[in-house]
């Protein structure tokens, strides 16, 4: 069995409204392995993509112990968060986030040149992700140019495209009609059968099982590992 | 590199993808960063850039006399002084020379000075054509500028050894400088000087001198004050009053207070400009929100995310530094037109060079960083996971930063406005003072006669009413007559004045002492309070008599009755240089509006002046009604059929002398009337942008209100409130920098205090006012909010 990647330990979320707390994440206690297939599901307002967000260290404000690899998440300043951040994640967005002043081929480049990499070797890469999404043809074309299922193929390229070791989710269909979730689902899988660790969030519970486990939240509680 | 290449490539995408945004902003940074290149430009040409000499910080000038404003050394001084001085290799002399240019056409009134011969080495200038002086020259050799040359000898390259008359006089051309020179003030051409002693004479001279190598100004200063103190004995204060200075101060330092006034006002006006791209940077930042977060989410850092917005800002502002060397070129051209006639020295090397280039895109650079840096902190620092939330687009903070910004503004704004109010005040008090004549209607002419011994004063007298009989012929001509000294022009003869007391002189102190003809004051429109007008019956031959100002009778003689008084002009006065007062008459302003008590006069007819010095300089006054326009030409040819080879000085109407002194508080009236208005449209335009902004942001909750039952007038209220606190706030602050700000124009102030009360009250009302109406259109657009468009809105 593979070591744990993703460990939280007694993590909590909150805020506080004058001498009162509003929990959004109670005692969340949960490890996913490298390899794995994780979805987070539950009602709205469960918490799931708060959790998520966590995760990918969008959001500093909580308590509790926060494992990546061997690293303690919760020890480190934001500087060295970043730079594990940039080495181990990509991030898919529901409704995408492609920028919309920049062509899909600069979409792709862009989280490579925050990672210092050399120009002709972002290049290579570049040119590597739109053949392998096969979407050369629309290098050229600006988000407001394609569908929305094409927007979404470029932002999973954009999420892999710096080699990530785990990708996080947080409803990358729920934009999409059927057949191009479907899709992007099979795009996930692929992924994963190729050694990337994917933690998504869905409502779908087609889409849930993609992956090889289901993570409930209730009310910020987790109410089932799947394990 | 390459990233940097990257952010300036999304930069400029980002900027063309918004129009008006890009649009608004180079607008503002233009006319801010402009505004400030071009009065740099002034500065930079007039206070910074050197003389156009050799060495420029040699040369200095040197006096041992202070008269007023005059910092002259007397010629024995001079003489001695050139014998014991170390400290300088070169000492010149120079004063005001010939003014008549005949014999080449039209007569015509040249800047004419005379120099002794060292002048030029102690300026380090030589001649582009032909020489400049030599110790044997004559007084009959001159040298011209580059300007008359060209103007009046169509740049005639053979005109050395050609012969000119100055004054009456021949002069042999031997040299022109170079383009450019025109030192001392606007000079012309010049002839040769030679200092020497004339028994019952004294000249004093403006002196020149050059330092050695390696002594400094200090060491020098000493130096001329210790000799001073030793050449002139008789005068305990030799030493105090004896100077050195730096030529360049002694050209530039009396308008550079003025200069740096105005070039804080522009200063203030780029800030405005700053706080208002600020503030549309922070109300497009809620619109990028979403952009920054999803950056930051494939890994820029924060100091990356910085970096691309303030490349976006420093795009901002060099382009906007770019339109502005735009604004500048127009405005400089402007300025130079503005600027009252000898106000700035140094004006004709104005221009933008190098040096304004620089400052241009170091202003820009700075420019953007003012601009640019709150924003970019604070749309950096918004929280990634929600702002990835669709619908969330606020930042937190960036209202209240927006509202300090506005309160900043309107805090700039009054104090520029209270600058303009009090220069506007003052200049209003100043076009009031009675000059207690009346320049309306009244014309005037004057002429420099060649100063020449032979001529007696019978002869010039004869010349002088000879023009006037022409000038009072002329249609429309109600009175004309004949002054010496004309009141606002370039010079005033002064004296003692005594009056008897039994035998001897009494009551002593300074006035001055005009020759006038009988018809002056009903020309110039002086009242006379009492007594006669001088009329045929004071002639030469005839007992002195004199009128005196009001000022002289009541310091003279109190309440006692003036007329009948004897007076006399001279400190050992035989029995008759005694005159009879005769008549008195209303003060005169005799130099400008502004001076505070007026200066006593004793007028004398012309026909008793007794030295034929005092009637080389004449200004005749013609009094008219009816179609004035023709009158100046018909003045003109009725003086040349006098004299047809004597050029006209000056040919003006007494209101536009008048004018001219106030010409000065007119322009910086002007100026910083203009940099205000600009200010406060700026600043109401922030109002504005805040105010609509918050009210777009409130769409929401004004339509809750609305729906829970709040009435138009709750919502109107609501939104005029937070915007007159805002308002009130920076009124606050503008008020308390105003208070320590505007003592800066102490000296620009005519009888208005800086801190001028009323001009503080109303300006601050006038500013609310404003900014209160740039806040209705938003109060108005949330009164008509749509409860049910607004709560589906987002």
């Amino acid at each position: 069995m593979s070591s744990p990647i993703l460990t939280l330990r007694n993590v909590e979320k909150y805020f506080e409204h004058g001498p009162t707390k509003t929990f959004v994440l109670r005692r969340i206690n949960v490890e996913i392995k490298e390899g794995e297939f994780v979805s987070i599901m539950g009602p709205s307002g469960a918490g799931k993509s708060t959790m998520l967000h966590l995760l990918g260290m969008h959001d500093s404000a909580w308590t509790g112990e926060y494992y990546l690899v061997e690293h303690a998440i919760h020890k480190l300043n934001k500087k060295d968060r970043m730079e594990l951040y940039k080495k181990y994640f990509g991030f898919v967005f529901q409704s995408y986030h492609l920028l919309d002043s920049l062509t899909v081929y600069e979409n792709l480049d862009i989280p490579l040149s925050y990672r210092n990499i050399k120009k002709g070797e972002r290049d290579s890469i570049v040119c590597d992700v739109l053949d392998r999404f096969q979407i050369v043809g629309k290098k050229d074309l600006y988000p407001n140019q394609l569908s929305g299922g094409q927007q979404q193929l470029v932002a999973i390229a954009r999420a892999i495209v710096a080699s990530p070791k785990i990708i996080l989710a947080d409803e990358p269909t729920g934009n999409l009609h059927s057949s191009q979730g479907k899709e992007i689902m099979e795009l996930f899988k692929k992924l994963n059968d190729g050694g990337t660790t994917i933690v998504q969030v869905t409502h779908n519970e087609k889409n849930a099982e993609y992956g090889n486990r289901i993570i409930n939240i209730n009310d910020g509680w987790i109410t089932d590992t799947g394990s | 590199m390459n990233a940097l290449a990257q952010d300036v490539r999304f930069a400029l995408r980002t900027l063309w993808k918004t129009p008006a945004f890009t649009a608004i902003a180079l607008l503002a940074l233009a006319l801010g960063i402009g505004a400030n290149s071009a009065i740099f430009t002034v500065v930079n040409s007039v206070l910074l850039r050197p003389l156009p000499f050799q060495y420029p910080q040699r040369i200095c000038r040197i006096y041992t006399s202070q008269f007023g404003d005059l910092a002259l050394m007397p010629d024995r001084v001079l003489l001695d002084f050139q014998k014991q001085s170390t400290a300088f290799e070169h000492i010149s002399a120079f004063n005001s020379g010939p003014t008549n240019l005949t014999g080449i056409g039209e007569p015509a009134p040249v800047h004419g000075w005379t120099a002794t011969p060292n002048f030029w080495p102690a300026l380090g200038v030589d001649a582009q054509m032909g020489r400049t002086f030599r110790s044997e020259d004559e007084a009959d050799v001159v040298v011209l500028s580059d300007k008359l040359w060209r103007s009046h000898f169509g740049a005639d390259r053979s005109i050395l050894g050609k012969s000119i008359k100055l004054d009456g006089a021949p002069h042999t051309i031997i040299g022109v400088m170079p383009p450019g020179f025109a030192f001392p003030a606007e000079a012309e051409l010049w002839t040769p000087l030679t200092v020497k002693l004339e028994k019952g004479n004294s000249w004093a001279y403006w002196v020149i001198g050059r330092l050695k190598p390696g002594i400094g100004i200090e060491q020098a200063r000493s130096e001329t004050q210790a000799i001073a103190q030793r050449l002139q004995p008789s005068e305990p204060n030799a030493g105090k009053t004896a100077g050195v200075i730096s030529l360049h101060e002694s050209v530039v330092g009396k308008i550079r207070p003025s200069l740096l006034v105005l070039l804080g006002a522009v200063g203030f006006i780029l800030l405005i400009a700053c706080a208002n791209v600020a503030n549309l940077l922070l109300a497009r930042g809620a619109g990028r929100r979403q952009e920054v977060a999803v950056r930051a989410s494939l890994g820029a850092s924060r100091s990356r995310l910085i970096r691309q917005l303030l490349t976006e800002s420093t795009l901002l502002a060099i382009c906007g530094g770019a339109i502005g060397l735009l604004v500048a070129l127009w405005g400089v051209s402007l300025l130079v037109r503005m600027v009252p006639e000898g106000m700035i020295p140094r004006l004709a090397e104005v221009g933008i060079n190098g040096q304004v280039l620089l400052f241009t895109f170091l202003l820009s650079l700075a420019t953007s960083l003012i601009f640019g840096i709150a924003p970019a902190m604070q749309l950096s620092k918004a929280r990634l996971s929600e702002s990835l939330k669709q619908g969330d687009r606020r930042i937190a903070g960036a209202q209240s930063l927006r509202s300090v910004l506005v309160a900043g503004e309107i805090a700039l704004s009054l104090v520029l406005l209270i600058g303009a109010g009090l220069m506007i005040k003052s200049f209003v008090r100043l076009r009031s003072v009675n000059p207690g004549f009346h320049p309306e209607s009244a014309f005037v002419l004057t002429v420099n006669l060649p100063f020449n011994e032979q001529q007696s004063t019978q002869q010039l007298i004869a010349r002088h009413n000879q023009v006037i009989q022409k000038l009072e012929a002329l249609p429309g001509v109600t009175s004309a007559g004949a002054v010496n000294w004309l009141p606002f022009g370039e010079a005033l003869v002064r004296g003692d004045f005594y009056s008897e007391a039994g035998t001897q002189p009494a009551a002593h102190f300074d006035v001055s002492k005009p020759g006038v003809t009988p018809g002056y004051f009903r020309a110039m429109g002086i009242q006379l309070l009492t007594g006669r007008m001088f009329d045929n019956r004071d002639t030469e031959r005839s007992p002195g008599v004199a009128i005196v100002s009001e000022s002289v009778a009541r310091r003279a003689w109190g309440d006692q009755d003036p007329i009948g008084k004897r007076v006399t002009l001279e400190d050992q006065p035989k029995p008759q240089d005694w005159l009879t007062v005769v008549g008195v008459v209303d003060d005169v302003k005799q130099q400008n509006l502004a001076e505070k008590a007026p200066i006593p006069a004793v007028y004398q007819p012309l026909t008793q002046v007794s030295h034929s010095f005092f009637l080389f300089q004449m200004a005749y006054v013609v009094r008219a009604n009816g179609n004035l326009a023709a009158l100046p030409g018909l003045m003109r040819s009725r003086f040349r059929e006098v004299d047809p080879n004597q050029p006209v000085q000056l040919m003006s109407t007494m209101e536009e002398m008048v004018s001219a002194t106030v010409a000065e508080p007119r322009f910086y009236s002007r100026m910083l009337g203009s940099f205000s208005a600009i200010a406060l449209l700026l600043a109401s335009l922030g109002i504005y942008g805040v105010m609509a902004y918050s009210v777009a942001q409130r769409t929401r909750e004004i339509g809750i209100r609305v729906a829970l039952g709040a009435q138009r007038s709750d919502i109107f209220r609501s939104v005029m409130l937070k915007s007159a606190f805002l308002v009130l706030a920076g009124v606050a602050i503008g008020l308390a920098g105003a208070f320590g700000v505007t003592r800066v124009l102490q000296n620009l102030l005519f009888d208005v205090k800086p801190t001028d009360a009323a001009t503080f009250a109303a300006v601050s009302v006038l500013l609310i006012l404003v900014a209160l109406v740039a806040t209705y259109v938003p109060a108005r657009r949330a009164t008509s909010v749509d409860p049910m468009v607004a709560l589906r809105y987002e």
